[in-house]
């Protein structure tokens, strides 16, 4: 999946990836499931397509990413948020909630 | 930020795909575990974990797609592009990195000259926050007041340094002048000056030296253990305790260069501000607290007829504000803009003749550019080619400019000026030469690819493989323009520097009002210890002048606080006369010269008498005025016995009426003169700067031998027999001019040099057109030659076309040129006009002559055009 997936809102999988890692650090896998998760198993994504995400948002700077252990003992890459990356979630999450409740409004008018 | 994190990112490339690689297998290895223990069987939790996860090739596919750095990459593969054509004709690359190499070194060194002159950067510790006072108008305070400030405590701190201060230097039985910097003790502390060894000056030293690097090496031979040891300077010990780095730059600017630094003494010497501000302060800030201290010192001691706290300023030592803190800054400043001007426009001649050749290079290129757009490339990739390859060369010359940077800095860096005042361009390479260096490239890049570039447009609108003719004119008629306007340029720029060595031509014959010819100049610097009033100078210079005045050749000998055009003195202060209540208050030139002066420098007494040995300490007070200083007081009325009251109420009665000389400056005009007697009004160090006539020399003065050399000879062993502690120097004047010509030959120099590098580029550019004509018409010349044409027809034929070009960019040229050089009178002796006719008839002239050469090697090629061969071809 890309930003431009008709599947998804624009913007989407971006949101799901910062939302997902506002509580702190996390490794690829762990944001898939968080993902996964968070959206009860609604959007269904290839979760490969998560990757190429995290290295354009590390692109722009709203990410970095570091190597640590992972809770079952392995090397593994952990992503956070940079302060760039703090600024992007509170914008999107505001842009997301104004457009979700346009929608909202489109159709109980309709 | 992108691009930079992208940059990072392509160092480290092959490592950013294993870590890829790593974080897919983690993450599949980590869905097979729990898929496992859901109970899924392995080989089952294998497949599905990898459905879920998608194509891992087209993932790390995409990956690397988010890292592309996009037009850079591009940039990149241009650029590539362009080298692997331009390794194929080596001829065509050396031709164009030369011709901008010499451009860009021009500039460049100009550039480095002008930064290091006027925009210094002193060796200081933090030098933002130091800045430079003038207190009471005055740029240098006595020490004492100096201190008083100090005490007042404005700021942190407050330092001084003086910059014009000559010391004899004794080293075995020989004494001679050197230069240096006197300053106070909390100097190199205040202004934290980096030093290569030992340490700085401290507070309440009063017999240690700092050496400059240079000194060092020249003088004491560099010589590693030289700390501790001590230099005789003005018949005193001084012990060495510092060495200072070889690119010190002192916080006065200007290029200056002291040999050494030595402390102030508390009652001898003027010294410079300097303060240390605060972080942040503004200048106003800055000027408002030094004012409160000004008002305290005019309180406690009120300046002479003047207020110490009127006329503040405020100079930080370094950047574009630091102009004026020497005062004459301006005409230095008008001067690098004309240079830089001047070398803009080399560089431009040189930018022409690199597009013409890329021009020339496209009609061997023309079926590569059609065969690029029929396969449809877009245009704006053929623009780019385009500039890359002009990128590529500007960048090659750029480097090999820089080169030449250095050559010439090297050898400019040799040239000593003969001011009054030791300085020394140190100019190595630094951030500001960098970033200029790049802004040129750019600049040389796109002048140089937008002729290519226009053509290759109108080549993909015609966009055909077939047509030829069409482009070819257009091409051809793009390089003629290119070729004119180099023409036009260059007569601009050899108008000036054929202006600049007329105006040499002019200074140096240009009479200067004294007799330049049979004079030598004897300088003494005395010791003020073993000379402390001015009483013991004058008995000293009374034996001198008896003694020199009978030495065999010796016609006569004066003696003078200064020598005119070796440096210049003067003076603007109230004179009231009888006929005038109100002062007036002229600027004239100040002398005080001893008995014979004037006769010994030939120059004529118009009324009255000159000095005599009468008009000494006791006898009444008496001036010479020049002519112009006497019309200017009184007119056309008689000055012989009219008095002249000064401020300080003493009276002088005027003797006699001098010739007008030059004092300070060839080019001068009007300046009024005052002459007091050297032997009147003695104060403590009264300069002793003698001179002798020597008749029956040449009437130049040059020649090494004769009785001019053995004069020189004799008055050194005179001087040297009666004080070895004074230094002495020695030479006939017209050798000592070297001050007042210094500008009109360096102005010769420079602008006469880069009007013949232009003329060289131009005339490049100009055979290299006519060459490619003759190349594209070889045909037409093989026709012309087997129907009968003589060799002269042919050559008018190629001559021709050179003619016309040269033609229309000269008349273009000398418009012009007529207009440009009008604003450089400033720089002109009098009477020579910018639009000089003898100047301009010169750079049409060369410029003609030179074009002709330019074409006759093309030509020569015209005729061994074989005409069968020729009409075979195609």
């Amino acid at each position: 999946v890309n930003p431009g997936n008709p599947e998804l809102l624009p913007g989407t999988l971006y949101l799901l990836v910062l939302r997902s890692l506002a509580g702190g650090p996390l490794h690829g896998y762990a944001i898939a499931k968080r993902i996964k998760q968070a959206s009860a198993d609604v959007l269904e994504v290839e979760e490969g397509s998560l990757y190429p995400a995290l290295n354009r948002m590390l692109v722009k700077g709203w990410l970095k990413a570091e190597w640590g252990i992972s809770e079952n003992n392995r090397r593994a890459r952990f992503y956070s948020l940079t302060a760039e990356g703090q600024a992007q979630l509170q914008q999107e999450t505001a842009a997301f909630d104004r457009m979700v409740d346009a929608i909202r409004l489109v159709l109980r008018t309709a | 930020m992108e691009w930079w994190r992208k940059l990072r990112h392509l160092a480290a490339s092959r490592a950013n795909e294993q870590e890829m690689e790593e974080e897919i297998r983690f993450h599949l290895e980590s869905r097979v575990a729990e898929l496992e223990a859901e109970g899924v069987p392995p080989r089952e939790a294998q497949r599905l974990a990898r459905r879920e996860f998608g194509g891992t090739v087209r993932v790390r596919e995409e990956a690397r797609e988010a890292w592309r750095l996009g037009w850079l990459a591009d940039l990149a593969a241009d650029l590539r592009h362009a080298a692997r054509s331009f390794a194929k004709s080596p001829g065509f690359v050396t031709v164009a990195v030369l011709s901008l190499a010499l451009g860009i070194g021009a500039n460049t060194a100009i550039f480095s000259i002008a930064t290091a002159f006027l925009f210094n950067r002193p060796s200081a510790r933090d030098a933002s926050t130091l800045a430079r006072f003038r207190v009471g108008g005055a740029s240098h305070l006595p020490v004492n007041y100096l201190e008083f400030l100090r005490a007042q405590k404005p700021f942190e701190d407050i330092a001084g340094v003086g910059e014009e201060r000559w010391v004899n230097w004794t080293r075995d039985a020989e004494t001679r002048r050197t230069s240096a910097f006197v300053v106070s003790g909390n100097f190199f502390d205040m202004v934290g000056v980096p030093l290569a060894m030992g340490r700085g000056l401290r507070p309440g030293e009063d017999n240690t030296v700092v050496v400059g690097h240079f000194f060092w090496q020249a003088q004491l031979n560099g010589n590693p253990d030289i700390l501790g040891r001590s230099l005789v300077l003005d018949g005193k010990p001084y012990t060495v305790v510092g060495v200072l780095p070889r690119d010190h730059r002192t916080v006065s600017g200007f290029g200056l260069s002291p040999n050494l630094y030595i402390p102030a003494e508390r009652d001898n010497g003027m010294l410079a501000v300097i303060a240390r501000l605060p972080q942040g302060m503004t200048g106003a800030e800055a000027l408002e607290r030094m004012g409160t201290a000004a008002r305290e010192l005019q309180r406690v001691h009120p300046g002479n007829g003047h207020n110490w706290a009127e006329n503040l300023r405020y100079f930080p030592v370094e950047g574009l504000e630091s102009f004026g803190a020497l005062g004459p800054g301006q005409p230095l400043l008008m001067f690098f803009g004309l240079l830089w001007a001047v070398v803009l426009l080399v560089l431009l001649i040189a930018c022409a003749n690199v597009s013409g050749l890329l021009l020339a290079r496209m009609a061997s290129r023309r079926q590569e550019i059609a065969v690029q757009l029929s396969l449809g490339a877009p245009r704006n990739r053929i623009l780019r080619q385009c500039f890359a390859e002009s990128l590529l060369l500007a960048a090659l010359g750029t480097a090999a400019g820089l080169g030449l940077n250095r050559l010439l800095i090297a050898l400019i860096a040799r040239i000593e000026i003969p001011v009054p005042l030791s300085i020394r361009l140190v100019a190595d390479v630094d951030d500001r030469l960098a970033l200029y260096a790049c802004a040129i490239a750019l600049l040389c890049s796109v002048a140089v690819g937008v002729a290519p570039a226009l053509h290759a447009l109108r080549e993909s609108v015609l966009s055909g493989l077939k047509q030829s003719e069409r482009t070819a004119g257009s091409r051809q008629r793009l390089r003629r323009v290119l070729v004119v306007g180099q023409m036009a340029v260059c007569t601009v720029l050899l108008a000036t520097g054929f202006l600049f060595l007329r105006n040499l031509q002019e200074s140096a014959a240009m009479d200067v009002g004294f007799d330049t010819g049979n004079t030598v100049w004897a300088s003494v610097r005395l010791l003020d210890s073993r000379y402390r009033d001015g009483e013991s100078r004058a008995a000293f210079a009374r034996e001198m002048l008896d003694e020199m005045q009978r030495l065999p050749g010796v016609e006569s000998a004066t003696v003078a606080n200064w020598i005119p055009l070796t440096d210049g003195r003067s003076r603007r202060t109230p004179i009231r006369t009888a006929f005038s209540p109100d002062p007036v208050t002229p600027r004239f030139t100040w002398m005080h010269v001893g008995p014979r002066y004037f006769e010994t420098l030939g120059i004529a007494i118009r009324q009255g008498r000159e000095f005599s040995e009468f008009d000494r300490e006791g006898s009444s007070m008496v001036v010479i005025l020049n002519e112009r200083m006497a019309k200017h007081l009184f007119g056309e009325v008689d000055p012989i016995g009219q008095p002249l009251r000064m401020r300080d109420e003493t009276v002088l009665t005027v003797v006699g009426v001098a010739a007008n000389s030059k004092y300070g400056m060839i080019g001068e005009t009007g300046e009024m003169a005052m002459y007091e007697p050297w032997f009147q009004k003695l104060d403590e160090g009264r300069a002793t700067e003698f001179v002798v006539r020597v008749p029956g020399s040449d009437g130049r003065g040059n020649r090494a031998s004769g009785p001019h050399a053995a004069v020189v000879e004799s008055l050194r062993a005179l001087l040297l027999r009666r004080d070895s502690s004074a230094a002495v120097e020695v030479k006939p004047i017209s050798q000592a001019l070297g001050l007042a010509l210094f500008p009109s030959r360096a102005g010769a120099a420079l602008l006469g040099g880069f009007g013949a590098l232009g003329l060289l580029l131009a005339a490049v550019g100009l055979g290299g057109m006519i060459a490619y004509s003759v190349q594209g018409r070889t045909k037409e010349i093989g026709l012309r030659m087997a129907m009968g044409a003589s060799a002269g027809a042919i050559f008018a034929m190629v001559a021709r076309e050179a003619s016309w070009i040269a033609g229309i960019g000269l008349a273009l040229g000398l418009t012009a040129a007529f207009f440009a050089v009008q604003p450089l009178t400033a720089f002109l002796v009098p009477g020579l006009a910018p639009a000089d006719p003898l100047a301009f008839s010169l750079v049409v002239a060369v410029l003609l002559v030179v074009s002709l050469a330019a074409t006759l090697a093309p030509a020569r090629k015209a005729l061994g055009v074989e005409p069968l061969r020729a009409l075979r071809e195609e």
